[in-house]
């Protein structure tokens, strides 16, 4: 066999080892991978479109939900800072506590779903097991929180639907205690056995330039060694009196490599600081109201007044989330609605990430940026095979599509 | 060290139940089956205007000279859950209930209607 000879492997839109619908198409020589074409969009789901011609504004906030089942606090409170921005709707401070509280309980849950799931993809089964037993904590203290495990329904626009009482309070410091107390165990599975670190060590390694030149965000950039957070840069609800700051790896071993191992560090790393953050803001919350129009039919009407527009920005587990968001008077749906998801920045990283690597190593790397397909819902096609590089032109669509209508018509007789 | 963990495997509680028969307590907060009290409902139809996923429908009642008006009809099929119907009653006519029993075999008891019986069980 010669040497330029490259087959290509499709993974996917429905493979074991991606659990969500996209397609990879790798160009492999060997075992090696030379191109990697990502293949997107393949759960559309036009939750924008009902969002701009169905629903108002507050019925959206549970669409927004329902973008991705592990992002239900940061998809809706983007959209809901976005709304109150375009409306000039003020948040009372305790909401804002509590919903620092809740996205942060959601960034543990997340973050550790993640790690069950990483410890799967490289048939570490036993880890998976682990952390999503300890994964139970917080999501038993979720639903005493706010009544469901997934879907949370607290969000509002001018506050939040439910308080945080006493007794409440009391179980999240007991749960952060647990946290605490169980952090040196993980950080032993995680970071200090010789499968994992085998497995993860400078493989998927995305460089510092790349990613900023691919604009990777959320855990993905920060294991690069880019400072980039969007509660430390443009802080939002109690951040700012807080003064988060970016968690980078050097802060635990002192080097950055920019690989999987890193981002596994930086994600334990996050689960520590959420916690902290959390026992911070129970500490400091300030009592008063948690909405600011207490009359829900009242605020619907002052939405179908509004008019101006809006940008939400939240860091949700995966990275820096945007709503974007216009209203128009005397229109109940939104004018304009906008999601960019995380994923969406984080799924281009793959191709260098990917690149020189093994087949076998595709499912930890991949899974290594926390993808979520249902957030992405774009269209991106992307072109890696380096020996020949090709743009998809017009006329070539158009070109295709005439071979397409002929085939069918063949076919169809 | 080995089979310490083992006896200790095998003489703890299993960490599941038998579900039917047991049934782990909820959240307080918990949102479950609808529980409609049609005395106090004036028919303004907010939570039709409300419900995010469409699943309330203002339906004439069966027993139409005590009840003249129109009441919302629950589709539990179609109900996403998040209370805001109970949120926006200005009369607290609607109040979601613990009960998550919902799965049936039969598809017309999925959808609630306004003059139902209530349910002597729940709390």
């Amino acid at each position: 066999m010669s040497e330029d000879t490259t087959y290509t492997i499709p993974i996917g839109p429905l493979h074991p080892a991606i659990h969500e619908p996209i397609t990879l198409k790798l160009q492999v020589s060997g075992e090696e991978i030379v191109g990697v074409d990502v293949i997107c969009s393949q759960v559309h789901r036009g939750i924008e479109w009902i969002g701009m011609n169905r629903n108002h504004p507050i019925q959206s906030i549970y669409l927004a939900e329902r973008v991705c089942g592990i992002c239900n606090i940061c998809h809706p409170l983007c959209m809901v800072q976005a709304v109150e921005k375009a409306a000039e709707i003020e948040v009372p401070e305790r909401a804002d506590y509590i919903r620092t509280i809740m996205a942060e309980l959601e960034r543990i849950h997340s973050h550790l779903l993640w790690a069950g799931v990483a410890a799967h993809e490289i048939g570490f089964d036993t880890v998976f097991h682990y952390t999503w037993a300890l994964r139970e904590n917080v999501m038993d203290l979720i639903e005493y929180l706010t009544g469901n495990r997934v879907t949370k329904a607290i969000m509002m626009i001018g506050g939040v639907r439910r308080d945080i009482t006493d007794e409440g309070a009391k179980k999240i410091r007991e749960g952060m205690k647990f946290y605490l107390s169980n952090f040196r165990k993980i950080e032993e599975i995680f970071l200090h056995d010789p499968t994992i670190k085998m497995r993860t060590r400078d493989v998927g390694i995305l460089t510092k330039k790349d990613a900023l030149e691919l604009c990777a965000v959320g855990p993905v950039a920060r294991s690069s060694g880019v400072p980039k957070d969007v509660r430390q840069d443009f802080p939002y609800a109690a951040y700012g009196d807080y003064g988060v700051k970016a968690i980078l790896p050097d802060q635990y071993n002192g080097e950055i490599h920019g690989d999987v191992f890193d981002r596994i560090i930086v994600r334990l790393l996050e689960v520590k600081q959420s916690v902290n953050i959390i026992n911070w803001a129970l500490e400091n919350m300030p009592s008063g109201p948690i909405i600011s129009e207490k009359n829900l039919v009242r605020l619907k009407l002052r939405l179908k007044k509004a008019e101006g527009e809006g940008v939400g920005r939240a860091e949700a587990p995966r990275g820096e989330d945007i709503h974007y968001v216009r209203l128009q008077a005397n229109r109940e749906p939104f004018l304009s609605w906008k999601i960019r998801a995380p994923t969406y920045n984080n799924v281009l990283p793959w191709i260098p990430m990917l690149l020189g690597q093994q087949i076998a190593d595709v499912p930890i790397v991949a899974a290594s940026t926390d993808p979520c397909m249902s957030c992405l819902n774009r269209v991106t096609v992307v072109d890696t095979d380096k020996k020949k590089e090709f743009q998809i032109t017009k006329e070539y669509m158009h070109d295709l599509s005439v071979k397409k209508t002929r085939r069918l018509i063949r076919n169809g007789r | 060290m080995v089979m310490e963990v083992v006896l200790k495997n095998l003489f703890k509680k299993p960490m599941t139940i038998k579900f039917p028969y047991e049934s782990i307590e909820t959240a307080p907060r918990y949102r479950g089956k609808h529980e409609f009290y049609i005395d106090r409902c004036i028919s303004c139809a907010i939570c039709q205007r409300v419900c995010p996923n469409q699943a309330i429908r203002m339906v004439p009642s069966k027993n139409k000279e005590k009840y003249p008006k129109l009441y919302p009809e629950i589709d539990l099929g179609k109900c996403c859950w998040c209370g805001l119907c109970e949120e926006f009653c200005p009369k607290d006519a609607i109040k979601l209930t613990q009960d998550y029993f919902l799965s049936t075999f039969d598809p017309n008891t999925v959808i609630l209607p306004p003059d139902r019986e209530k349910d002597k069980s729940l709390k």
